[in-house]
């Protein structure tokens, strides 16, 4: 089989170079809103209302900041404001794990969505679907990604690590007590 | 909001920075995207026209079709969950799959990217990277599998 290098050149060219276009037109309207938004501290402002919705999920005032920002800007570029939460240490063991976990499956939600609906992608999937699956499993799955005290937290905010403690603690015992090997973390 | 005076007020001048810093912010971040995105892009379009790609293509039909794609799609997926989104998007972009297959793709591929990178810094963040990771993995294969029951794009 022989190839055409002169036609595969053209098209991984012109290709890229359409493709990059494409990528500017959202990325930089994408960053100057972003950074309007943080000018006027609209997420701060959010986090208040956001935030009495949120207690009922478990996730109390020092998680809705991180949240509101993962969610929108992402891990990487909202890498940041995730740092920081693992150096202050103020969220409880169980948001840690519910904060990580939503995430971990949803975040960058208009940058990711909008950059693969340019290959041609649906919005009205991508979007809906990420989000209903994030929810659903982050429901599900959460105590089972929830640090132990060690790793995380330390119960600053009381009652959720306290609850996630005490029933890692009947598991352990369940599972034989010191024993088991897991229980030490616990 | 009063007309802007001739030289502008400190908080009208920390919009206007707000708003430069942002387009800068983000030609310097589709710089850093190009720097994987393009080169994905050549290669995957250099593969596409070899003879390795029906290799692969043929190798990978069994998997990929457990969530309706072709075997190609092996390619952007892998790219996506070992490099990152930007690379994915290169090789998707490149190969020309059909709307639906794209709308699938994509779907897998937002919730489970970058993963070496991001299992760090959710570990960092204090969470438990590790099983975050391996739910993310299974979330976007059962998302794949249920893609096949919806009639996604055309």
């Amino acid at each position: 089989m022989t190839m055409d290098w002169a036609a595969i050149a053209r098209e991984a060219g012109g290709g890229s170079a359409v493709l990059l276009w494409q990528v500017v037109r959202i990325v930089v309207p994408l960053m100057v809103l972003m950074a309007l938004l943080e000018q006027g501290r609209v997420f701060e402002r959010l986090s208040g209302r956001v935030g009495t919705g949120l207690r009922r999920l478990g996730l109390g005032e020092h998680a809705v900041l991180p949240l509101l920002v993962g969610a929108l800007w992402g891990v990487t570029y909202g890498a940041g404001a995730l740092l920081q939460v693992g150096r202050e240490k103020r969220l409880a063991a169980a948001e840690l794990g519910i904060l990580g976990l939503f995430l971990g499956l949803s975040h960058a939600l208009v940058e990711d969505t909008a950059l693969f609906a340019i290959p041609g992608a649906s919005l009205w999937w991508l979007l809906p679907g990420r989000l209903g699956l994030t929810v659903v499993f982050t429901a599900l799955c959460w105590r089972w990604v929830t640090p132990g005290p060690r790793n995380g937290g330390a119960g600053a905010n009381g009652r959720p690590a306290d609850t996630v403690a005490s029933t890692l603690g009947d598991l352990c015992n369940k599972a034989g007590g010191d024993a088991h090997p897991r229980c030490s973390n616990y | 909001m009063p007309a802007l005076p001739a030289s502008p007020s400190p908080p009208a001048q920390a919009w206007r920075q707000a708003l430069l810093g942002g387009a800068w912010n983000g030609l310097r971040t589709t710089w850093e995207l190009a720097q994987v995105m393009v080169p994905v892009y050549v290669g995957v379009t250099v593969l596409k026209h070899s003879a390795l790609m029906p290799w692969i293509s043929r190798g990978m039909r069994p998997a990929m079709g457990l969530f309706g794609l072709p075997g190609d799609a092996a390619v952007p997926l892998v790219a996506g969950l070992f490099i990152n989104f930007y690379a994915a998007l290169g090789a998707v972009a490149s190969l020309g799959l059909r709307p639906r297959e794209v709308t699938v793709l994509g779907l897998m591929l937002v919730i489970c990217h970058s993963l070496p990178m991001e299992w760090v810094i959710l570990s960092k963040m204090g969470a438990r990277g590790g099983r975050i990771t391996l739910i993310r993995v299974g979330v976007a294969a059962v998302a794949g599998v249920l893609a096949r029951f919806f009639p996604l794009g055309q």
